[in-house]
């Protein structure tokens, strides 16, 4: 293996070094059809694949043309044109707009700009100004519907968590795999480091031929984010400000007939002397509810006088007083506040001949709707280059993120908020008495007493106490980037060397406030993480005849440390509201580790064009993993791609604008995480003095072996009629083998899981990226991008003699055992079966007879199956459209994204049933009577479905049981995940440049921005699968947001 | 150009550096930092001994046996779960009571793992401990993976073994694992202090219960275990009884107390509190709350469905009473009463010499000592009652329902009383979720054996009678 490798980099070498004559530089100027000059152009060599941008006063030099050499001069919104060169050495150049903004370079591995026509490999890009549009500061978000075959793992919009990204559907056996993002050449690991302001062009490699070069972490796709360049020559000052508003905007629908209570009579007082002070028999016979419910089975709302909860509180003004009983149906809503976002961007770039710089600061300072929260972030970037010779250049990106959050709406099943609103509560709460939650005495109230004679909560603090006392904090610091230095040893054959970081130091703390419901307590922990790579790449190109010749070669070393610390208090704090580690009550618990992997690369890239229609690539790569046995540690793993444009040979005709065949195979290898391999035992809780330990769960294991995945993808691209329609195609398929993955095995064993080299998941689909432009006239221009895929992952083998494999869930967070929120809590379980699609829902269903009606016992309860196949939560088939329309000075972007097929699983529908809060379970019944009217007077519900001898249910239950019967019948709380959203909406207005030009400006555009406005299809109301808490449930889904706001941008 | 040569060249030693020196050598660094690869024998046995609160305090069996009832949510009560997990148990305190034997018997190791104690009476607490764990295991849920389990990689799918065979060879265990015991404590003992007599008492008197589990399948093998047991001595007085300590740590305290932290859930059940009413026992007031609206003892009806259970307000009936939910509340695992009550259906029975009325009455002795109410006066007024006195034509239901009253909370086994003798006489709930809607005969398979296991799971199925409901009889339940 080494010999060969080192054969490899000799023949690269050796080759490069031949003949290179015929060849001259070209210098020149490109301006605009208005006279201004461009920067930024892109100008490449036609029929190779090299090239170089004008600088900022247009000017460029393009070294080793070959004589009759064709330039390809491209820039976004205008024309791209082609000159022949002759044997001119000055080339100057105007383009002409135009709309239909076809990218002609795009951005490939390893941060490399190439002409679109010569790349084999499945890739879509997209620019800057079609991600921000709508200002919304979150990438993943940004992109939804934007990219075929990309596909939004969303967040909620009113949290503070951002979405997440799937390429081409799930490929192996995780459902939380995450693409590698690639910033200027530098991997991270959140998208939240990426300054949305600051990003030029956002490319996605999905094909693994593309992605082979990135190694292993690649195997899920790479997102390559190009910021924008310094540019030579003058300083230019840009000023971004964006102001945006959200409103709670997706609730689902609630009852708002009867309170709270699981009973409809009201409960008389009864004076009871031994346990009542005297001045109570006032009381006697005031009607009472039941206060220490959490669901909303109680008496009618009609207005009946009766004693509210706080009319207990000896300290209240209300104390003693009766009010109505009646509805209170905004209350939900009016817990809510206003969200608002400002964020603001400064931008300089500038420089000399000989260095450029670009800098920018970003602020974004956020509160959500859920009050007491809010967020500062602040981006400051730096990129610059700087010629220390001729051939001699120094570049470096610097970029500081840093990050202060207060607040973190609960998520998941039981949780405050919305985990009570949606689940547990009592519909007539009034929300504005709740705010005043702190008693004269200091102490909390909340509206779910244990009754009168002790005003203490049962189930529920109030849920203003849950956002103003336990307060969480988190901070976190980022520094990430690169310095490098590169040296052209000749036309054509460059050195380069980059050290590249990302460091970041997070922490957070939260505390449990004394005087709640739970024991009071304290959580923090801080968590370092460190990625350094130490990279070398050499490059090569040259044209002969009509061959042009590319080659890379390149070495990389990656460390990955990590520290790790959490310690909270356990048992209560000895000291109240003294929020501290040295307060806990009992020996606090504490947890470090600290992790190291380091990952070794060797490789190399060859690429040949043939005049300028054929292009073949071909790649190899080398890695050597610490976290694999030494004997199994090094792997090699090829790719191939080519492309061949057949337009070429189609020349007279008006019809076809260009048309291209693509193709490409890959192999790429990965490995795992550290420690592995050898046994260990973990120290877990003491009891009293004496310390214990335990086996671990999971079985390391000694003999691992590296992945590997083999796909290919094939692709079709073509554009009509002066490319005012363009499809790009692409088929994929993709077998993922050996995969390294803690294998649930029989506990009978010793082990629930133990580490194994295992299954084979094939991934397949069909991606479609369009381009109309239905309208491209002087004063009007309209452009349509529609994207489209389906992916499908199915299971074709897992280990001998298994069947199933069922997924690992997570909780959305953690923070102390009573505080964590499950998002699938009571549900089914999610499956890699062999034979079926991935993500198969396993659970309970309902049993039905051959003709598929729904099987009913005696009692007229349903009858369930455990463990029955519910389908898949992937989706069908994804997409999105995006409009873009100019007329006169007015700018119009906006976007839906849809989803077809999938599951998701909602808890939050099923509590809203159980607890009677639901909409739902009010209303006639299918003999038009009240539901929840007692049966015995024609009320209540029948189960609509045949008993065991064929004929219909006849027999009706209460309707508190008949919901409560549909507990954890997880058939009833799947729904169809279909959706389609108007994510994004901005109406602009650019001034006119002249007018500008006279007061010193160098551009003005001011526009109104929305985001979520139109929820065109969901499953049920509040359920929105984009913004869904995880990945296919959710255990207490805040609600959606609506969000509006103004744009206005400055260029000087 | 020479200058560049020299950069060229650089840059190619470079990258064949890269390639020649060993890039697969990274020394240490996958061992992991954070988890030692060597145990301490007495670390494992606490950590093993901790598993014994589940089987002491879990709440499902106490609700098939009806001691307790659930206030409102009722889907507990009305068997709404089939499947339970008995995947703990052999990936937590089994395989590491396993390690335990394995450390103290290997060359290599048992003299370090002597530094906790000898390694005979290691060895010895370790097979008691696994024999308490597997007895539990098959008698919720009948045949269960044994002789084939714990071998980790060499065996991924351990077959299942008829409650018969596993009965037999547990028996066989305890008897060897008396027999081996020396001289000299072991450390780490939470349980017993590492005091090998009590564990040899301890030992003795899990099979005199076993071996009485097994009165109607094997009345033969029952007997003669039960008499050899006996003669090995058993626990004789409350000082003796095998009691886990709760501490007042959240991380080692006694889960009631956890249960009614934020919740009011449990409370005593109807038929428990109306027992102890007509008998006028002086338990109840350490096994229930006066109701707070009433200040008397009211026990709540059982398994009804949520609507029904929902209209009686908390005010109206008696919670869990507050001594047995307190942070260091004991968990009893093996109590001197419950050697009586068994002693005094073994006279029943014929199979020891004594009066069954004089053990019974013992028997309720103990349990009135065990929970601090005895008073000689109220105590012989109590066995004076006529429900309460002696009376052989109905002894066995009589010393079944009083160890009925004296396991309170200690569901598994009242449960397993019950469904071997049919006592105390309980009834269903009127609108069970199960399938069967009868009082539980065992419990389902974890998922993951239908799934991880198949073929064996099938095999147990067989062996169980064709299916994996909660009606189906383990093999001692005649």
């Amino acid at each position: 293996m080494r010999k060969f490798l080192a054969l490899f980099l000799v023949g690269i070498l050796s080759f490069g070094m031949q003949a290179f004559a015929q060849e001259r530089t070209v210098t020149g100027k490109v301006t605009a059809d208005d006279g201004s000059s461009l920067p930024g152009v892109n100008i490449s060599v036609k029929g190779t694949t090299r090239g170089t941008n004008s600088d900022v006063s247009g000017n460029y030099t393009l070294t080793a043309v070959p004589n009759n050499a064709t330039l390809v001069f491209s820039y976004i919104g205008f024309k791209a044109q082609e000159v022949e060169v002759g044997n001119r050495s000055t080339v100057n150049v105007t383009l002409e707009t135009d709309v239909s903004l076809l990218n002609e370079v795009v951005v490939t591995g390893l941060g490399v700009s190439r002409e679109s026509k010569a790349v084999g490999h499945a890739l879509q890009q997209i620019d800057g100004e079609k991600l921000t549009f709508s200002k919304d500061a979150n990438l993943a978000n940004s992109l939804a519907g934007k990219i075929a075959g990309v596909q939004i793992q969303g967040a909620p919009s009113s949290s503070f968590r951002s979405g997440n990204i799937r390429i081409r559907g799930v490929t192996g056996l995780s459902i939380y795999a995450n693409p590698l993002y690639i910033v200027d050449g530098t991997p991270i690991d959140d998208l939240n480091a990426v300054n949305m302001d600051n990003v030029e062009t956002i490319t996605v490699l999905k094909g693994a031929s593309a992605t082979a070069i990135y190694g292993q972490r690649a195997s899920e796709g790479v997102v390559v984010i190009t910021s924008k360049k310094s540019v030579r020559g003058k300083i230019q000052v840009d000023i971004n400000s964006a102001t945006t508003m959200d409103v709670v905007s997706n609730l689902p629908n609630y009852q708002n007939s009867y309170g709270g209570g699981y009973d409809q009579s009201f409960i008389p007082f009864e004076f009871n002397p031994a346990i009542h002070p005297a001045e109570w028999q006032a009381f006697q016979g005031q009607n009472l509810i039941d206060y220490s419910a959490d669901e909303s089975w109680g008496p009618k709302l009609d207005g009946t006088l009766y004693r509210p909860y706080y009319s207990w509180f000896p300290s209240h003004p209300d104390f003693g007083k009766q009010i109505p009983f009646s509805p209170q149906p905004d209350n939900v809503k009016n817990y809510f506040d206003t969200g608002h976002t400002y964020n603001n961007n400064v931008s300089i770039s500038g420089g000399s001949d000989k260095a450029s710089f670009r800098a920018s600061v970003t602020n974004i300072k956020r509160n959500l709707i859920v009050p007491n929260t809010d967020q500062t972030r602040n981006y400051i970037n730096l990129g610059g280059s700087y010629d220390i010779s001729k051939k001699l250049t120094f570049t470096t990106n610097i970029n500081v993120v840093d990050e202060k959050t207060k607040g973190r709406p609960l998520e998941g099943y039981g949780q405050g908020l919305t985990g009570s609103f949606n689940q547990w509560f009592q519909r007539q709460i009034d929300i504005d008495i709740l705010r005043d939650y702190k008693n004269p005495d200091g102490s909390f109230n909340s509206w779910n007493i244990k009754g009168p004679e002790d005003t203490k909560p049962l189930y529920w603090d109030n849920p203003y106490y849950d956002v103003y006392e336990n307060i969480f904090n988190a901070g976190q610091n980022r520094v990430f980037g690169d310095i490098g230095l590169t040296y052209e040893i000749m036309p054509g054959l460059k050195l380069g060397g980059w050290v590249r970081d990302n460091t970041l130091n997070s922490r957070y703390d939260f505390r449990i406030a004394s005087g709640g419901l739970n024991p009071d307590g304290f959580f923090t922990g801080t968590d370092k993480r460190n990625e350094r790579n130490y990279e070398f790449l050499g490059t090569y190109n040259k044209t002969f005849g009509e061959f042009n010749f590319d080659a890379n070669l390149g070495a990389n070393i990656r460390r990955n440390t990590r520290e790790v610390q959490n310690l909270s208090t356990n048992g209560g704090l000895s000291i109240p509201n003294f929020y501290n580690i040295s307060a806990s009550k009992d020996r606090p618990n504490t947890q470090n580790f600290t992790s190291e992997k380091e990952v070794r690369s060797v490789y190399g890239t060859v690429s040949l064009g043939y005049r300028g229609f054929i292009y073949v690539d071909g790649s190899l790569r080398n890695d050597w993993s610490s976290s694999l046995p030494v004997a199994n540690n090094s792997y090699l793993y090829p790719s191939i791609s080519g492309s061949f444009v057949f337009s070429e040979f189609l020349k007279n005709q008006r019809i076809l604008s260009f048309g291209k065949l693509k193709a490409g195979w890959a192999k790429v290898g990965s490995d795992t995480d550290p420690y592995q391999i050898f046994n260990t035992f973990s120290v877990n809780n003491p009891y009293g003095s004496l310390p214990t330990q335990s086996l671990p769960g999971r079985l390391p294991n000694a003999n691992l072996l590296p992945t590997l995945s083999t796909s290919y993808d094939l692709g079709i691209e073509v554009k009509f009629l002066d490319n005012r329609i363009g499809f790009d195609f692409t088929v994929y398929n993709r077998d993922n083998t050996n995969q390294i993955l803690p294998l649930s095995v029989s506990a009978a064993s010793g082990y629930t899981q133990a580490m194994v080299n295992a299954g084979k998941i094939n991934n397949s689909g069909v991606e479609l990226a369009t381009t109309f432009i239905p309208v491209q006239k002087d004063d009007f221009d309209w452009t349509i991008n529609v994207n489209l895929a389906k992916a499908r992952t199915k299971v074709v083998e897992l280990a001998d003699g298994l069947d199933n494999y069922v997924l690992p869930t997570f909780a959305v967070y953690s923070a102390g055992a009573n505080l964590s929120g499950s998002s699938v809590a009571f549900g089914p379980t999610v499956n890699a079966k062999v034979g079926e699609p991935f993500g198969e829902l396993v659970g309970r269903a309902f049993q039905r007879d051959e003709n598929g009606n729904r099987i009913v016992n005696a009692d007229g309860a349903f009858v369930f199956d455990n463990n029955v196949n519910l389908g898949s939560f992937l989706p069908d088939w994804s997409g999105g459209v995006i409009n873009t329309l100019n007329y006169k000075n007015f700018v119009l972007n906006f976007s839906v994204d849809f989803q077809k097929g999938g599951l998701v699983y909602s808890v939050t529908q099923m509590f809203n049933a159980y607890s009677g809060l639901g909409a739902a379970t009010v209303g006639p019944n299918d003999k038009g009577i009240e539901q929840r009217d007692p049966v015995a007077d024609g009320g209540g519900i029948r189960a609509d479905g045949v008993l065991a001898d064929g004929s219909q249910n006849q027999q009706y239950v209460e309707a508190i049981d008949y919901y409560k019967s549909l507990f954890r019948l997880h058939e009833n709380w799947i729904y169809d995940a279909s959706y389609a959203k108007l994510r994004e909406l901005s109406l602009g207005y650019k001034f006119n440049s002249e007018l500008l030009n006279k007061v010193g400006i160098r551009s003005a555009y001011v526009a109104l921005v929305g985001r979520n406005l139109w929820r065109i299809q969901q499953p049920v109301k509040g359920l929105d699968p984009s913004e869904i808490e995880s990945v296919w449930a959710e255990g207490g889904q805040l609600p959606g947001t609506t969000t509006f706001g103004v744009n206005v941008k400055l260029g000087f | 150009m020479k200058k560049n040569l020299k950069i060229s060249i650089m840059s190619a030693l470079m990258a064949t550096a890269m390639v020649a020196c060993d890039p697969g050598d990274f020394g240490d660094m996958n061992l992991d930092p954070n988890n030692p690869s060597v145990p301490v024998t007495a670390n494992l046995l606490t950590s093993a001994e901790t598993a014994l609160v589940g089987p002491i305090t879990d709440t499902q069996p106490t609700l098939y046996s009806q001691q307790i009832s659930e206030k409102f949510y009722t889907e507990a009560s009305r068997y709404g779960t089939l499947n339970f997990s008995f995947n703990g148990f052999y990936s937590g305190p089994l395989v590491n009571l396993q390690e335990i034997i394995k450390l103290n018997t290997d060359e290599a190791t048992k003299s370090t793992a002597a530094q906790n104690g000898p390694n005979a009476n290691q060895i010895a607490v370790a097979r008691i401990l696994k024999a308490f764990f597997f007895w539990h295991m098959t008698d919720r849920w009948g045949p269960i993976p044994y002789s084939q389990a714990l071998q980790g990689r060499d065996n991924f799918k351990p077959a299942y073994d008829t409650q018969e065979a596993i009965y037999t060879d547990l028996f066989k265990e305890l008897k060897e694992a008396t027999a081996q015991m020396t001289s000299g404590s072991i450390d780490g003992d939470l349980l017993l202090d590492g005091d090998m007599d009590r564990w040899k008492t301890f030992a003795n008197s899990m099979r005199l219960v076993m071996a009485l589990r097994l009165s109607e399948v094997k009345p033969d093998v029952a007997k003669a275990e039960f008499v050899s047991a006996m003669q090995a001595g058993v626990i004789s007085s409350n000082a003796g009884n095998v009691v886990y300590d709760f501490l007042a740590d959240e991380n080692n305290d006694n889960p009631w107390e956890d249960r009614f932290q934020t919740r009011l859930d449990f409370n005593i059940s109807k038929p428990m509190a109306d027992l102890l009413l007509a008998t006028n026992d002086p338990r109840l007031p350490v096994f229930a709350d006066p109701a707070v609206l009433t200040q008397k003892y009211v026990g709540m009806p059982y398994g009804l469905e949520q609507g029904a259970a929902g209209a009686i307000p908390n005010g109206q009936v008696s919670f869990l009473g507050t001594d047995l939910r307190q942070q260091t509340s004991p968990g009893y695992i093996m109590t001197y009463a419950q050697m009586q009550f068994s002693m005094a259906e073994a006279a029943l029975r014929g199979w020891i010499t004594g009066s069954a009325k004089t053990f019974y009455e013992e028997g309720i002795k103990a349990s009135f000592q065990q929970y601090g109410v005895y008073n000689e006066a109220e105590y012989k007024a109590f066995i004076a009652q006529p429900e309460v006195a002696y009376t052989p034509a109905k002894g066995l239901e009589q010393i079944i329902t009083q160890k009925w009253v004296s396991l309170y909370t200690y569901g598994y086994e009242a449960w397993a009383e019950f469904r071997r003798t049919g006592f105390p006489k309980l009834t269903p709930p009127a609108n069970p979720i199960s399938v069967s809607k009868i009082i539980p005969l065992r419990q389902g398979y974890p998922t993951t054996e239908r799934d991880l296991n198949g073929g064996n799971y099938d095999a147990a199925l067989t062996m169980l009678g064709g299916k994996d409901e909660l009606d189906m009889p383990v093999w001692w339940d005649k």
